[in-house]
């Protein structure tokens, strides 16, 4: 074969189309190793159980015992920004807690 | 009627639908799997389990799409990084059997060439020389796509398919010449 015709040849088959591989169970083998389907039920479940563990968290380091001489002390706008800043957190890690559910088992 | 890429990723990502997600697995596990093929030096077996490893990356990350490439081009992106993570814990050693048998192989088929004589004379190119080649010349991307898949500056992607190309002519000429010596 000539260098002409070597190069004419090599770009050709450079360029041909490979052929069909085939599948061969290979998709059925990716499909089984996502993660099984979650239902919205469970997804509730989940990100409900999710809230009521910070919920139970903010509850144990809540200072209960000065909770009334705290907020008697509490000039209005005080109290609002307390209320505020905590219900604010709560809210955040319910949120956190229910996105990262759903990105985990959905 | 065959849904797009789009369709398909919308109903996986929103509808939750895994019938559609396995149809982009179906469609592009051919074509991914022939580029990794490529770049794995004749290992099958790393190839698929590469190809099996970024479909899956890739559903987790599918809401993640921006859509700002195509489908088949992210998830190249992905199986590239994860080709590179796979050696870079295993440094792979030149496989020198392979191209020894690869020659044999070919001076005993005779001077005709064929495609096969091609895969068989790619293994000697190295890595980036054969994967810029079948990028640009079998999945048919720019060299400015190259580049940008590779992670390469655009000079030094052309200068990887003008040597591997060079490479190729070498090797096929030597191994027709060997043929035609033999037999006097």
């Amino acid at each position: 074969m000539s260098a002409d015709k070597l190069d004419a040849w090599l770009e050709q088959t450079l360029a041909a189309q490979e052929p069909y591989l085939d599948d061969d169970g290979f998709t059925a083998g990716v499909m089984a190793s996502l993660p099984a389907p979650v239902s919205r039920r469970q997804l509730w479940l989940a990100n409900l159980s999710v809230g009521l563990v910070v919920a139970l968290l903010v509850a144990l380091v809540f200072p209960w015992g000065n909770l009334i001489s705290v907020l008697t002390g509490l000039g209005d706008r005080a109290w609002l920004t307390l209320a505020a800043a905590v219900s604010g957190v709560f809210t955040t890690a319910v949120l956190a807690g229910g996105y990262w559910s759903y990105q985990r088992w959905s | 009627m065959e849904l797009g890429d789009e369709v398909l990723i919308e109903r996986a990502v929103k509808g939750r639908d895994r019938h559609a997600y396995s149809q982009l697995v179906l469609r592009y596990q051919s074509r991914l799997r022939q580029a990794l093929r490529q770049q794995c030096g004749g290992d099958h077996a790393l190839a698929d389990d590469i190809a099996q490893d970024a479909f899956i990356k890739a559903y987790h990350a599918l809401a993640g799409f921006k859509r700002q490439s195509a489908f088949f081009t992210w998830l190249y992106q992905i199986a590239r990084n994860s080709l590179m993570s796979h050696y870079r814990r295993n440094i792979p050693t030149p496989d020198s059997e392979l191209v020894e048998h690869s020659q044999a192989q070919l001076v005993s088929e005779g001077p005709a060439l064929n495609g096969r004589d091609l895969d068989r004379a790619m293994v000697q190119l190295s890595a980036p020389q054969r994967e810029a080649l079948h990028l640009t010349y079998r999945l048919g991307y720019s060299n400015e796509e190259a580049a940008q898949l590779m992670q390469l500056p655009l000079g030094t992607i052309k200068s990887h398919v003008l040597r591997g190309k060079t490479k190729l002519k070498t090797i096929l000429h030597d191994w027709q010449q060997e043929v035609c010596n033999e037999r006097g």
